[in-house]
């Protein structure tokens, strides 16, 4: 089945942060032979790719892990590009627009808007929201 | 045939929320803190768990210190099925 | 995120989807039709634009179909006519079957 699965919650979000959750739902449908049409972040979820991050020894680097699931599977990935502007999660051209040193945005995800949702919503057949 | 993942405790407003809108064909799915209402004993729970529509997160209830209290315990792979087997799926947290 | 969640309804409703949009528990306080922002209200006083002037462009957006709980208007003591946008207010059931008749459902 093709999925979507929009995640809300950052790694440190809330009390519960449910960002573990998703990032351990989206292995485990592609284990079973599923496909990810697109993973899009939105919200706090801005901040699982955030490459600044520095988790604390003895936890689970979030970031480390999406990228890793991202790019070994090349998985379409969209970052939120309002959400991230809002919460400081850019690329290295948005930050050159909005005159900020540099660009945060972890490995090859797109910051791109909220059509990309959109979309993935009609086009998928199941839709996943983490929050 | 809704599946409801439940993400908060009970002590959330999104627990009556889900709990009020689950349809008699629905399920329920507990993660993360959601598996707390596997500790309650509310009439809404106990219907759920009677009509085997209840499921948790193995793991979620393992570090929590919550067993299963005749709901069925799964795994990702499990959860991954029942959003198969139930649309939409309506997120509470 | 009550403004991210209303983006997200705007860009759907841009983009033609059939949708309805469901004001549940505290995200009814959204539509609280006295809520004051930007030009009447000192503007180092709130952190956000106009909330209620966002939400009231959903039906330029195409969205009619504005739902709230009459189950939740109660738990508040709030009456219909206090809302922006007359959303239709269903109880519980009649909200299951609103969710269990949509392919997708978004959650903010």
């Amino acid at each position: 089945m093709l999925f979507t699965l929009v995640i809300h919650s950052g790694p440190y979000s809330q009390t519960s942060s449910t960002s573990l959750n998703a990032l351990n739902f989206a292995k485990a449908l592609l284990k079973e032979g599923h496909t990810i049409h697109r993973l899009f972040f939105y919200g706090d979820g801005v901040f699982n790719l955030n490459a600044q991050m520095v988790t604390p020894q003895g936890e689970i680097d979030l970031p480390k892990a999406w990228h890793t699931l991202i790019e070994d599977h090349s998985i379409d990935s969209v970052v939120c590009i309002a959400a991230g502007a809002r919460r400081g999660v850019l690329n290295d051209s948005e930050a050159k627009r909005h005159q900020k040193d540099s660009g945060n945005l972890l490995g090859s995800s797109d910051l791109s808007g909220l059509g990309q949702l959109i979309e993935a919503a009609a086009t998928s057949e199941r839709v996943i929201t983490f929050g | 045939m809704t599946i409801h993942i439940l993400s908060k405790s009970p002590q959330h407003a999104a627990y009556k929320s889900c709990l009020q809108h689950v349809g008699p064909q629905d399920i329920v799915m507990l993660i993360n803190d959601g598996v707390y209402a596997l500790k309650t004993t509310d009439a809404a729970v106990q219907e759920l768990l009677d009509d085997n529509r209840l499921f948790a997160l193995q793991h979620d209830a393992t570090v929590r210190g919550v067993t299963a209290n005749g709901a069925s315990l799964i795994d990702e792979a499990g959860f991954v099925a029942l959003t198969c087997e139930h649309s939409p799926s309506q997120s509470w947290f | 995120m009550g403004r991210e969640g209303l983006e997200a309804a705007l860009a759907a409703g841009a983009f033609d989807q059939n949708m309805a949009i469901l004001f549940l528990g505290e995200a009814i306080w959204q539509l609280l039709s006295t809520q004051q922002t930007a030009s009447n209200v000192a503007s180092d006083h709130h952190s956000q634009k106009n909330h209620l002037k966002m939400t009231n462009a959903l039906p330029l957006f195409g969205i009619d179909q504005i739902y709230t709980s009459q189950d939740d208007l109660n738990d508040f003591s709030l009456q219909l006519e206090e809302l922006a946008l007359s959303p239709t207010a269903l109880w519980p059931s009649e909200l299951t079957a609103l969710m269990s008749n949509a392919k997708t459902i978004l959650s903010f």
